[in-house]
């Protein structure tokens, strides 16, 4: 039971920061690596606030979305002059600076030894202890942040961006503030990694830089590859599928030494799977309008 | 040079789209050397000239894709010519472009819808269910209707035939409702029957009242549409005139 509480809450987790990948590399097509920088962000600052200075949970979210929201921005006007690979290259670097700074700034983030002790949120009084009142607490948050998305899924917003997508110029013709269009996809998308990093902090209260490496990335990657880029539902379905898939891992006896990077092989086989027979087949578009 | 009422029984002589002494200059090479002319509400100017001659440049000048080392650019007596493409085309400015300007991984449906909620805001159906969007679902299932594509709505554009897809182009500018249309070659590549429903459309426009600048190899279809023809030649403007004069004084050598 305990065990499924927890797939449960990193199945939720895990969506949020997809999707919220989604709503940049699916929709706008850009590839954007700095996302999981957004979420490491989002857990660092949820982490800081709430073990440095006593902060309640919503003051922590509230303040790990903004800061993320923040840093997007610049990131933002610094890659998105660059195009297709060049993008893809900015993005990582700049994802690179902020894991270096998190290693590196020992003061604030205690480096590579992560910070402990996060205390879980509480709501009237009531602290989360509980795994099962915490998946309340988070199913809660997600249920909201994903009728959200789902709205945005279908809104003349997502239309807009997916037009500019394939080719910019013809979006403008139609009247379409491309650079303003892909700034608010840019934006919501930092928004639903630093909260999904947030939870992440509060619910295993212990994070370090090791959480928000290239491999997490790539995980995200395959989630959205794998639910078709730009499909709400097909994204949701594959985070439930992926994260399910691997646990069956766990029962085969082999030394956890070598399950770990077992994982990691059965991904990149997934995605290379994927990407081999044509992702649009493997989850087709759904229809918006 | 002025193309204005003479000629023709529609429109009054209000000038909507002026060009002044337009310079155009790519990688050093002279690409368009001091245009000028203007042009009145609701008339129909043909753009004709050897390939290469400047004309899709003129266009991708007037819509704000390339910017121009001098000269003045006016809609309705309004300074546009530093605006961003956007921005003009909100302003009334639709263009079509010369390879199919669909978008092709949306369906046709969606293609109109873009139009109706870039003119008329997309705040308002921000939520599946509003008023708004059901409006504009419907509005657009009737300007499909017009060119007969309405059975087509929930398919991919990508799945159109090329004279299909130029009607789609221009049922989405009529949706955008803009009142200066630059249509880039909206004949290529389209055959007979097709053309003639084209065709209707531009005449739809033409009551309307829109002022269309088209892009056209073939004489005839400039013969049949246009009110006066702007002959370009090497970035320069030859002549204007109207087309049957064009043909009898046989200007059109290239």
């Amino acid at each position: 039971m305990e065990y499924l509480t927890h797939l449960l809450i990193i199945i939720l987790i895990y969506s949020l920061s997809a999707q919220g990948f989604n709503l940049v590399f699916g929709l706008g097509g850009l590839f954007n690596f700095a996302h999981i920088a957004f979420v490491a962000i989002g857990a660092y600052v949820a982490a800081i606030l709430s073990t440095n200075f006593d902060a309640q949970w919503y003051i922590g979210l509230f303040t790990a979305i903004l800061v993320a929201c923040l840093v997007s921005l610049p990131i933002y006007f610094l890659t998105f002059r660059l195009n297709g690979d060049h993008f893809v290259l900015g993005s990582f670097a700049l994802s690179s600076l902020i894991s270096m700074v998190i290693v590196n700034w020992r003061e604030v983030t205690k480096g590579a030894l992560g910070i402990a002790g996060i205390p879980r949120p509480r709501i009237f009084s009531i602290e989360l202890n509980n795994n099962i009142q915490f998946l309340l607490f988070v199913f809660v948050l997600v249920l909201f942040s994903l009728f959200f998305l789902w709205c945005l899924f279908r809104s003349p917003f997502a239309r807009k961006i997916r037009s500019a997508k394939r080719e910019i110029s013809y979006s403008l013709a139609l009247g379409n503030n491309v650079f303003l269009t892909y700034a608010l996809f840019f934006i919501l998308s930092a928004v639903f990694a630093s909260l999904a990093g947030a939870i992440f902090a509060y619910y295993l209260s212990y994070i370090d830089p090791s959480s928000f490496v290239l491999a997490d990335m790539i995980f995200i990657l395959t989630i959205c590859a794998v639910g078709s880029p730009g499909s709400f539902w097909g994204c949701l379905g594959a985070t439930l599928f992926l994260v399910i898939l691997p646990e069956f891992l766990r029962f085969i006896p082999l030394p956890p030494g070598v399950l770990g990077p077992l994982r990691q092989i059965f991904f990149a086989g997934i995605l290379f799977i994927i990407l081999y027979f044509r992702r649009a087949k493997f989850l087709p578009y759904e229809r918006i309008v | 040079m002025q193309i204005d009422q003479k000629g023709s029984s529609r429109g009054d002589n209000k000038i909507t789209l002026e060009v002044e002494r337009l310079t155009l200059t790519i990688q050093g090479l002279k690409i368009l050397d001091n245009i000028s002319f203007k042009i009145c509400r609701g008339k129909t100017v043909g753009i004709i000239g050897p390939n290469g001659s400047g004309k899709t440049s003129l266009f991708n000048l007037l819509s704000g894709f390339y910017t121009q080392d001098t000269g003045i650019i006016k809609l309705y007596g309004e300074e546009i010519s530093n605006l961003p493409p956007y921005v003009r085309a909100r302003r009334g400015l639709g263009r079509t472009f010369q390879n199919f300007g669909i978008f092709r991984d949306m369906t046709l449906l969606e293609n109109i819808i873009l139009s109706l909620e870039s003119r008329k805001g997309a705040w308002r159906s921000f939520f599946p269910w509003s008023k708004a969007h059901k409006e504009n679902r419907k509005e657009a299932m009737v300007i499909l209707g017009g060119v007969n594509l309405e059975n087509k709505a929930d398919e991919l554009a990508a799945n159109l035939s090329g004279g299909q897809q130029r009607l789609l182009e221009l049922a989405r500018i009529m949706a955008l409702q803009s009142q200066v249309l630059l249509l880039d070659e909206p004949t290529a590549g389209v055959a007979p029957k097709l053309r003639e429903a084209l065709g209707e459309q531009i005449s739809l426009l033409k009551e309307r009242d829109r002022t269309i600048l088209i892009i056209e190899h073939d004489l005839e279809f400039i013969e049949n549409f246009c009110d006066q023809a702007i002959v370009l030649n090497n970035g320069v403007i030859q002549a204007i005139a109207s087309p049957t004069e064009l043909r009898e004084t046989n200007q059109l050598k290239w």
